[in-house]
C-alpha cells in the first residue's frame, strides 16, 4: 500500500514573526495536521484563520485543565479560531505544543472544522479545542497569528502534513 | 508541487512510509453502518480518521457506536471527559456494555446545516492476542459555540484477540448522511 503521511512544509523562524502562513495548500490529500512548537515574547492566544478570511465566521468549543482546574467554554462570531487558549509562550518559560488536525480539509459541501489539543507545561495548561468555520470552502491556507501584537520567537518551528486516504 | 507561503518556505515533500492508507468510506447516502473489515495484521496500530453526520432530525448530538469483530455481547466499556460549550465539565464511564461509544459525538441532520463531526480514533496495538484492546478518541462539533467537544477512552475485554474488522453506527438506528467519511489507516513499527 502507498506511503499517506507526507510533510507539506515546515517553517522555523530565524527572526520574530507576528504571523506564520502556511498558503497554496494543494488539494490533493484527504486531512491536514498541523504540528507546532511555538514560544512568543508574551503569552496570549494562539490565532487561527483560514484562507485569510477575516470576518466573524469562525467559533469554538475548549476543555481547559489549568493548574487544578477544569473548566470549558463556547465562543461564536469569533474572528479567528483558538489553537490554544492559553496560547504560547516565552522559550525561556517553555514553547507550547499544540497539534491541530483539519479533517476533510478539500470538500466544497461541509463547513470546515479544526480539532486541537495544546500543552504548555510552564503555564501550566492542557486543553482541547473544536473549531468551525463557517465557509465550506476548501482550506488553501492556515495562517497562525500571535496574540495582541506579540511576536513568535526565534525556535518556533510549525510542520504541516497532508494524509492522503485510499 | 508549490512552495507554501513566504514564510513557510522549507518545503520537504517527504513522505512516512509507517503511515498507510488500509481503507476508506465515503458516504454517498444515509448508511446505516460503516465496517471495515478483513483489516490485515501487518501494522503496529490503527487509527480512525473522520467527519460525520447523523440522519436524526433533532437538534442536537447523537452517539457513535464502534463494535470490534462483530461482537455484540457485553464486553466493552468506556470513559469520557467532555464539554458542551458552558463552563460545566462532564465525565462518565459505563462498563459491561455491548459496544465502545464516543459520547454526543455526531452533530445531527437537525443542527444547521453542513457542521459536520471530527475526529480522530486510535486503536494500539490491534494485533497483540495477549492483551485486551483498547482505544482513545478526541472528537467533536462546534455549532457557533456550543456543541460537544470530548476525550474518550474505551475497553473491549471479551478476548485478546486481534482486532481483525471494525464497525460503526449511530446511537437509536439513525444513519450516517452523505458526505460522512470514515478512513482507516496502519501505523507500522519499526
Amino acid at each position: 500500500m502507498p506511503a499517506t503521511y507526507e510533510k507539506i512544509a515546515t517553517t522555523t523562524l530565524s527572526s520574530t514573526a507576528s504571523t506564520i502562513t502556511l498558503s497554496s495548500i494543494p488539494a490533493t490529500y484527504t486531512d491536514l495536521v498541523a504540528v507546532i512548537n511555538i514560544g512568543t515574547d508574551v503569552a496570549g492566544n494562539m490565532q487561527v484563520r483560514l484562507n485569510g478570511d477575516t470576518g466573524s465566521n469562525y467559533s469554538t468549543l475548549t476543555l481547559i485543565a489549568y493548574n487544578n482546574t477544569v473548566t470549558g467554554s463556547g465562543t461564536y462570531s469569533l474572528s479567528f479560531m483558538y489553537a490554544a487558549v492559553a496560547g504560547a509562550l516565552p522559550l525561556t518559560i517553555g514553547p507550547a505544543s499544540a497539534i491541530l488536525q483539519f479533517n476533510n480539509y478539500s470538500n466544497s459541501t461541509t463547513y470546515k472544522t479544526m480539532l486541537a489539543r495544546y500543552a504548555a507545561a510552564g503555564v501550566p495548561e492542557v486543553d482541547a479545542t473544536v473549531c468551525t468555520w463557517r465557509n465550506t470552502a476548501a482550506i488553501t491556507s492556515i495562517n497562525l497569528s500571535s496574540y495582541s501584537g506579540s511576536v513568535y520567537l526565534v525556535g518556533t518551528r510549525v510542520t504541516l502534513y497532508g494524509i492522503k486516504a485510499a | 508541487m508549490p512552495i507554501l507561503g513566504t514564510v513557510a518556505s522549507q518545503f520537504s515533500g517527504k513522505s512516512f512510509s509507517s503511515f498507510e492508507s488500509i481503507q476508506t468510506v465515503n458516504i454517498t447516502s444515509n448508511t446505516a453502518t460503516i465496517t471495515f473489515s478483513s483489516i490485515p495484521a501487518t501494522y503496529t496500530h490503527l487509527q480512525v480518521r473522520f467527519i460525520g453526520r447523523s440522519s436524526n432530525v433533532s437538534a442536537g448530538t447523537d452517539n457513535l457506536q464502534i463494535r470490534l469483530n462483530s461482537d455484540t455481547g457485553s464486553n466493552y466499556a468506556e470513559h469520557y471527559l467532555a464539554g458542551d460549550g458552558n463552563n460545566t465539565v462532564s465525565a462518565s464511564a459505563q462498563s459491561s456494555i455491548t459496544n465502545l461509544v464516543l459520547r454526543e459525538c455526531l452533530s445531527r441532520n437537525g443542527n444547521s446545516a453542513s457542521i459536520f463531526s471530527t475526529g480522530v480514533i486510535d486503536f494500539l496495538d490491534y494485533t497483540s492476542t495477549n492483551k485486551n484492546k483498547t482505544m482513545r478518541a478526541l472528537f467533536g462539533h462546534d455549532r457557533n459555540g456550543a456543541g460537544y467537544l470530548a476525550l474518550g477512552s474505551g475497553l473491549y475485554f471479551a478476548t485478546p484477540a486481534a482486532i481483525t474488522s471494525i464497525s460503526f453506527t449511530v446511537q437509536s438506528s439513525n444513519n450516517f448522511v452523505q458526505y460522512s467519511q470514515f478512513a482507516l489507516y496502519g501505523i507500522k513499527g519499526a
